[in-house]
């Protein structure tokens, strides 16, 4: 396929230079050009991955919007959430009908938020958009122009918006990222963003810790205590709530852990399964609390899923304390920053509102 | 003036210390069984306590006693233990009280006097006079079974009984014990001015992973206090002040409470430069697990209150409703119904006329 990658951090590179190492015709993309220099220049990606590393090539760069997206198959926009509206804003205009739009991840409703954008810039070309719930890799950059993949994740949830074209989305999306599977609706990939489940409580509840060691320490290994534990606990129950009153069928948190293939344990409590995450034991915790486990995590998967708390019509008075929290620990009001109902255009609706439109678009 | 101190922690070892040296007549009193064997037993053995820091160091003779039958002969009851202390006192002592002796409760947290004086009225029926500081007057902490170290003794607290129509008596009474206690209007303007009640929950919850991983090998205060944990002070701070301000109570802020009593050389700025300036807290450990005064007294009988009376005051407060749900989450108490509510100070459905009045009369 042809395929246009946008962003220029570890989801991006790591999405690049797998789809191109799998013979697809990559084109990349990113708000800030600089970042692409290396790429630009070597026409490929070092990629590392199962102890190997080797250059992946050719992948292209391009500077233009309308260049890039106008003859993709596919678009991958694989950018922090908080960039998704930018993004909308940036390539709507370009898009064309029948391309498909893959938000790697959409992390809490980001097809919802992009969707809006389009309307409310009046782009009514016919799209397929659709959302994953995490990203498809745990990666980091290594250096100028190299990415290392440590593990392409299992059963990553993905669905489009609407989910009445689940079934014309899916077979290109898995060409893409075998490793997905079909969830029911974007509700179901938005409240199973992991990230914004296990990285808030440990974010918080380690405020001093982190600020005053910048981060040095093990946040999942060491970090992730009895107590914080079952803070995490508290707002999967929560998020359960507001998915079986959609009519979604949650599983835990820490089944979902394992579902990726993050920890060796299906059951059990948040703590132990922690612990026993091969993968994460040796991540450090943010620098600071400036951090995209605050910013995209309780702004744009918190805030939200409190949203849809609202719609459901449940209770979440633990994930509303860790976003008040957080707003006044980083004087930053995210109620009001983060990815709003307003913002995802759902201000106001009712329950069957709501999942009429995740399910039809209308 | 005979004074009985019930309780046997560093409080109440400090107390009987600095009255004794004082000249006043004191005994050292507990009945609770814990306290006895770690606490009174060695001190009744040694005959005294050895004491160091701000008030000199030496060695005190103290009497002591595990008989709450001592209560009968004193003038003055003090009352020095943990805030869930009190209701074990009030249950054992409230026949043995008469109506001319004074309760004093060293430190009173939010409603502690009410709660005191409710349980001996429905015990016994008596109408006891009963009085509260703000905040226990020493900063310090036993370093062997028979030692205890005094870091810092407070330069100004407030006072206050309940009902308020008792003061003047009252204060009469305590002031030359304390001379530095300043009469308030009631044993709310207290209460809500408990420093540990504003200080210490927020410090628990933001630093609970430190806490529990390294079993609060870090300084509370120096380290575990960054900026983003004090704006959170700070923002408790201000939700406790709009409470005060909407049920016309006076109060300061903390941080001229903290410069005031000298706890600090900055109270000037926020949370965070007051407890950097700290030179009492300075060397102050973490508590080594969650399950700790910090939480169980500052929270269940501290936060929980405070934050029903902004509901009575008609104030939002987010950020003390957000600390207790987290708290008690992480802990797996409910503070919200464990610690000390409006049913169990009899204050439900109370409004804000109503309880002045209260506080002014007594129910």
């Amino acid at each position: 396929l042809k395929i246009t990658v946008i962003g220029a951090g570890n989801g991006a590179f790591a999405s690049a230079a797998d789809l191109a190492d799998r013979g697809h015709k990559v084109t990349m993309f990113n708000r800030t050009q600089s970042k692409l220099d290396t790429v630009r220049r070597s026409g490929g990606i070092s990629l590392t991955f199962n102890n190997e590393t080797r250059f992946v090539k050719p992948i292209n760069v391009s500077s233009s919007p309308k260049e890039a997206i106008t003859d993709a198959d596919a678009i991958v926009v694989a950018v922090p959430t908080t960039a998704h509206a930018y993004v909308a804003d940036r390539i709507g205009k370009c898009l064309s009908d029948g391309q498909l739009v893959l938000l790697n991840p959409g992390h809490t409703l980001g097809g919802l938020e992009f969707r809006n954008r389009l309307r409310r810039n009046s782009i009514k070309k016919k799209i397929k958009l659709c959302e994953t719930m995490t990203l498809t890799y745990i990666t980091r950059l290594r250096g100028a122009g190299a990415v290392q993949i440590f593990r392409k994740s299992k059963n990553i949830r993905i669905s489009a918006l609407p989910s009445v074209d689940n079934s014309s989305i899916f077979d290109t999306a898995k060409e893409i990222f075998p490793n997905l599977v079909l969830a029911r609706n974007v509700l179901e990939t938005g409240l199973d963003n992991i990230n914004a489940i296990c990285h808030p409580p440990g974010t918080i509840m380690n405020a001093g810790w982190i600020e005053h060691t910048r981060g040095n320490f093990k946040f999942y290994k060491d970090g992730i205590t009895p107590g914080i534990g079952k803070i995490t606990e508290a707002i999967d129950q929560e998020r359960q709530a507001i998915m079986r009153s959609f009519a979604i069928k949650p599983i835990s948190f820490v089944e979902l852990f394992h579902s990726v293939g993050s920890t060796t344990l299906r059951k059990g409590s948040v703590y132990s399964a922690m612990k026993a995450s091969e993968a994460n034991k040796t991540i450090k915790a943010p620098a600071s609390l400036d951090s995209r486990y605050i910013l995209e995590d309780v702004g744009y998967g918190l805030v939200p899923m409190v949203e849809l708390s609202k719609i459901a019509g449940v209770g979440a008075p633990t994930m509303e304390s860790l976003v008040n929290l957080s707003s006044i620990m980083n004087g930053v009001n995210y109620w009001k920053e983060g990815r709003t109902a307003k913002k995802l255009g759902i201000n106001g609706m009712k329950k069957a509102d709501l999942l009429k439109l995740v399910g039809t678009g209308k | 003036l005979r004074i009985v101190i019930l309780g046997a922690g560093a409080g109440a070892c400090a107390a009987a210390v600095d009255l004794k040296l004082n000249g006043f007549d004191v005994i050292l009193c507990s009945s609770y069984e814990p306290d006895i064997k770690e606490r009174i037993t060695p001190i009744q053995a040694r005959g005294g306590l050895d004491y160091s820091g701000v008030l000199g160091e030496g060695f005190m003779p103290i009497e002591t006693s595990t008989d709450e039958n001592e209560v009968k002969a004193a003038d003055v009851i003090m009352v020095v233990t943990l805030a869930n202390g009190d209701e074990y006192y009030a249950s054992k002592c409230g026949k043995l009280i008469s109506e001319d002796q004074i309760v004093f409760l060293n430190p009173g947290y939010i409603g502690s006097s009410i709660r005191f004086s409710n349980i001996v009225r429905a015990n016994t029926g008596k109408r006891i006079k009963i009085c509260e500081t703000n905040n226990l007057p020493y900063i310090s902490r036993l370093i062997g079974p028979t030692h205890v170290r005094i870091f810092k003794k407070s330069k100004f607290l407030l006072f206050s009984s309940f009902p308020s129509k008792d003061n003047d008596l009252c204060f009469s009474k305590i002031r030359p014990i304390y001379p530095f206690l300043k009469l308030a209007e009631n044993v709310l303007e207290t209460g809500m001015l408990n420093p540990n009640i504003i200080l210490h929950p927020a410090g628990m919850a933001m630093n609970a992973g430190w806490i529990e991983f390294t079993k609060g090998d870090f300084f509370y205060y120096l380290e575990g206090h960054t900026p983003a944990v004090a704006r959170v002070i700070d923002s408790f701070d201000e939700e406790r002040l709009n409470i005060c301000r909407a049920a016309k109570v006076k109060t300061m802020k903390f941080v001229d409470f903290y410069y005031k009593n000298e706890y600090t050389t900055d109270g000037s700025k926020g949370v965070y430069e007051a407890l950097r300036n700290s030179e009492p807290n300075r060397t102050i450990k973490a508590p080594p697990s969650l399950n700790h005064r910090y939480v169980t007294e500052d929270v269940g009988y501290g936060l929980v209150p405070m934050a029903a009376i902004g509901r009575i005051a008609r104030v939002k407060t987010p950020t003390m409703d957000s600390l207790i749900h987290l708290i008690s989450t992480m802990t797996a108490v409910h503070y919200e119904t464990d610690g000390l509510t409006l049913e169990k100070m009899n204050l439900v459905d109370v409004d804000l006329s109503r309880l002045n009045a209260i506080l002014k009369d007594g129910f």
